[in-house]
Parts: C-alpha cells; structure tokens; sequence
C-alpha cells in the first residue's frame, strides 16, 4: 500500500468518523433497546479479547514508534 | 484504556429466552439468543437482556489499556451474586537470526459485585532473551563492542548487524482497576500499575469516566492517565552525543521521565450490525527519552568505514508530544464478525504512522462447540524522527578533533527509522463453559527497514537495513464463575 493511498484512507476514515459524530448528534443512528441481540455477542465487543490486547500493545510499542489511539500508550515498559 | 461502547455487555447478557420473565441482571457470560426457538421468543430474550445489561465493554486492567473507560445505565438490582472472570495468556515470541526471544504469560482477575462494581488484579510476566540491534552500522570487517555493564565484550562478524547479545531483562507488572457506576448513565474506573525491571521502573494512574447518550446508543469517555518513569541502566546513564567508550564516554545517574495521557472517545451504534469508536489522544512527555544501550557508528564519508572516535552514544530531545486518532468498527454480517480500525499517529520527532488492522471471525457452525477461526492482517508504515540516522559523518555531524556533535539530536535506532511492517496471523478459538474460551494465535510479523539514502562507500555493498522477522505464538483461556 502506497503512502497516498494510506493518506487518502486516513481522510476517508476522518471523514466518515465526523459524519457519524454529527448523525449521532441528530439521533439518526442506533438502535431499540430490542435490536441489540447481536450487539451483545461477545465476539461484537470492541475488546473482545482484553489480554491478547494487550499483549499486543506491548509488542507493538516495543517494536515500532507509534502507540495508543485504541487504548492509552506505553504502558510502563522500558522497551522503547 | 478501552473506551466504552453501548453495546450490551456480554458477560452482563441475560439469556432469557429461556426466562419466565424480565428477571434481574444475572451474570451470566452468555450472548443474546441470536437463534432462539421462535421469532417472538427471540424478540423477548433480546429486549430484556438489553433492557437489562448495562452497557458495558469489560477488559482486565492492563498497563497498555489501564482505564476500561467504561458505560452503561446502573443496573436494575444489588442482589446478584458476585461473578468472577479470569482471563490468561501466555506469549512466545521469537525473532529470526537469534535476536529478541520472549515469553509473557499475564492472568487477570475481576470481580464484578452486587453494585455493579468491578475490582480488578493484572499480573503480567516478561522474559526476554537474545540479541538486540545496538544501533552501529555493519562493516566489512569484524566490530567489537564493550556490553554495557563494561565488564565483557561481544564481536559482530564481518558484514553481521551489530547485534548486542547481552541483551536479557525479565519484567513483573502489576495493575489493579475499579470500575463501577458514577451518577445516572456514567461509569468510573480507576487504575494503578506498576512494572518492574531491573533497570526500568515505572508507576502509572489512570482515571476515566464514560457517559452514555441517546438510548445508550452514544457514549461519550474521556480519560487522563499519569506515568512515572525511572531508568537505571547497566553500568549508568550515558551522557548523549559523547564517545561511547573509553576515557571520553560520559555518565551520569539515574534518569526519570513523566508521561501524561488524555483520550476522548466517542462510541456508537450505528445499526443493529454496526458498532463503531472513534478516539483521539494526546500525550506529553518530559525528561528522559534515549535508549541507553544504542549506539551510532562514526564513519568516513567517503569511505564507509569507521572513522575517529568510531561509536557515539545516542541522544533524543527531552520532551515528546503524540497525537492518535483511532477508528474502530464491528461489522456483523449473517454470521461472522469483521473488526476493522485504522490508526494514524504523528508526533513531535516528525514520525508518521499509519496502521490498519482487518480481521475476519469465521464462524464454523459444522463443528461441535462453536469453534472459529479469525485470520487477521495488519499493515503498518512510519516515517523516520527527524534526528534519526543511520550514521554519523566525520567531519560532517561528528567531530573526532573536539569529540561533539553539530547536531542536538541523533538516533540510529531502527524502531525509530522509516519502514513498514506487516502481521500475518491466525487465530482459533473455542468456547468452553459458560463464556469461557480457548484459543490459539499464531501470527508472522515482518518489518521492513527503507534502506537508508546515499551509504557511502563500502555500505553500498551491505544490508545495512535488515529485515526483522518475528513468529508469535499465544495460547489464551478465559472463565468465569
């Protein structure tokens, strides 16, 4: 994947993420209480899995100079 | 720390379809009635496990997550019984070419009581052994390098990565968390960790407080986090930008840096299928950012080869500010869930990363248990700090006549440079109990160094920017009772 192309998904990401923001605002999107059924799975969690997470922030911020945005960075290491 | 999300929680999920009637929330770790026995018992068991659960993602404190900002209404009832999850992993890591090898188990506990307040204990385990780039640059020649303790030396072969074989260190963290409800439709949770190792100490707190919007359909969490870091280094800290050996090499002691964090996150559903985050984070950090055991060669520019005081400690500016914005979304088609998000990341050294990371739960219906596997794809880029080099050019940002650089800053640090990487993996699992789960992840991560501009000399001819190459293996289980 090129740079452009990473940049111009980054734009579209923002873009979409604003146009949520501003739906949510206007009530346009979501849910009854009675449609959550799948919502409720555990594999739709946004944490599905919070200690292999975290295992991967880990590695991650030890390997690379990027961290955070799922979760807060670091993390008390002294790896990087 | 995990934002929240609106979603219902799963391990707070009542599955009533085989209920008698709306009843208080148990905690039971089952997911809603997705296939129950009639369309309006369906519709019954999903409207009262959601009327029901509190929205809630949970997550074991973790000093890489520490604050599962988390929302939700306040549950309907005190008089539940406590419920535990235990949740537990354990790494292996192995980079080829005997560098960096690592294993790391961590076990988490939580305790969800009557009030719907959750208590939590983290304890995780490294152990690292093998070898670590020391930031010098190869040469056609056999290099010899003092280890930092000062006490033996180590020779890299003609041509070879200078790697530092006496690389080793073993970590012991710990972090507890409190979540609980915190006024109509907010939640709080508070973390501690610590993490030790024997040259590296570290203290952090977190707090973050979530509030749900709209029909819990919008939650809106903001968090702060503080960290507290103390370096201890073999052998000292070396005084940057200073001949790293010999009489010339500097030390001083022990060296600090303060971290503050602060993440804003906005959580919403979008559909009955569609579930997404989105995070902004800022973050600032003072006092001491270099490595101590990296290194940058002194070389001829014309040459390639080493040159006057031949190794210079490394030195970074004393102060960092990032910036992330994250994007998460869940997508559940017929029956499989898609996870995509997308990061980008920029800070004030001039590094820009952008990650995007996609991965497809298949479900496999067939087989007995409600087996899946989740093949998973990242993608990884970043640009280079602006002091990072791949060397230092006599007579050019180094001096061997006065022993100082003309530059403020300079790292050889390849974690530091620009190149992209990818992660490849796989991961299997099967639920077991009552929301209890195994599960088996294998992945191959490889990172790919842009070869630096304009090697002088014999560099030409070498691989001055190797390709690492790592295999992650992690065995997970996660119960609860």
């Amino acid at each position: 994947m090129t740079p452009s192309t990473l940049q111009r998904v980054a734009r579209r990401a923002a873009g979409l993420a604003l146009c949520a923001v501003a739906c949510a605002g206007c009530g346009q999107l979501g849910v009854k209480p009675w449609e959550r059924d799948l919502l409720a799975r555990p594999a739709m969690q946004l944490d599905a899995s919070p200690v292999a997470n975290g295992i991967d922030d880990h590695i991650y911020f030890s390997k690379e100079a990027a961290t955070g945005g799922r979760a807060f960075g670091g993390g008390g290491c002294g790896c990087n | 720390m995990q934002l929240s999300a609106p979603a219902a929680r799963p391990d707070r999920t009542t599955s009533r379809s085989e209920a008698s009637g709306p009843a208080m929330p148990d905690r039971r770790d089952e997911p809603a009635p997705v296939a129950a026995s009639s369309p309006l018992r369906a519709a019954l068991a999903a409207a009262t496990s959601t009327l029901l659960a509190p929205a809630v993602l949970a997550q074991g404190a973790s000093p890489a997550a520490p604050a599962p900002a988390t929302a939700g209404a306040t549950p309907l009832s005190s008089a539940s019984p406590a419920e535990w999850k235990i949740d537990s992993a354990v790494l292996f890591y192995n980079e080829a070419g005997g560098r960096v090898r690592a294993i790391e188990p961590v076990i988490s506990a939580r305790r969800t009581d009557g009030n719907d307040t959750t208590l939590g204990l983290k304890l995780t385990l490294d152990s690292l052994t093998g070898a670590s780039p020391n930031g010098a640059v190869p040469q056609p020649v056999p290099q010899t390098f003092t280890s930092p303790s000062g006490e033996s030396t180590y020779t890299v072969a003609a041509g070879a990565p200078p790697l530092d074989t006496s690389f080793h260190d073993r970590r012991v963290a710990l972090a507890a968390s409190m979540e609980r409800p915190f006024g109509e439709a907010q939640r709080l949770s508070l973390v501690a960790n610590v993490s030790s190792e024997y040259d590296f100490q570290s203290l952090g707190l977190s707090a973050a407080l979530a509030r749900d919007f709209n029909d819990k359909n919008t939650t809106v969490a903001v968090g702060l986090a503080l960290e507290s870091d103390r370096s201890k280094p073999v052998g000292g800290t070396p005084v940057g930008l200073r001949p790293a050996f010999g009489a010339l090499a500097e030390r001083k002691p022990d060296e600090t840096r303060n971290v503050l964090d602060l993440l804003l996150g906005l959580t919403q559903v979008v559909s009955r299928e569609w579930l997404m985050q989105f995070n902004v984070g800022v973050g600032r950090s003072t006092g001491y950012h270099a490595d101590p055991y990296k290194l940058l060669s002194v070389i001829d520019g014309t040459t390639g080869l080493l040159a006057g005081d031949r190794y210079v400690s490394e030195q970074r500016p004393d102060s960092r500010t990032r910036v992330s914005v994250y994007w998460q979304n869940k997508v559940h088609l017929t029956r499989d869930v898609v996870d995509l998000s997308y990061r980008y990341y920029q800070d004030d050294w001039g590094v820009r990363a952008h990650t995007l990371d996609a991965r497809y739960r298949l479900e496999l219906p067939g087989l007995a248990g409600g087996l899946y596997v989740e093949p998973r794809w990242r993608a990884y880029r970043q640009s280079a700090a602006d002091f990072w080099r791949g060397w230092l050019v006599e007579g050019g940002e180094w001096s061997s006549t006065t022993h100082r650089a003309t530059v403020s800053a300079a790292s050889a640090d390849p974690r530091l440079g620009a190149f992209k990487a990818n992660t490849v993996g796989i991961k299997m699992g099967m639920p077991v109990g009552r929301a209890g789960e195994w599960s088996l992840r294998l992945e191959s991560y490889r990172q790919r160094p842009d070869r630096p501009a304009g090697a002088p000399g014999a560099l030409q001819s070498l691989d001055i920017a190797p390709t690492v190459k790592a295999t992650l293996v992690l065995f997970g289980y996660s119960t609860s009772f």
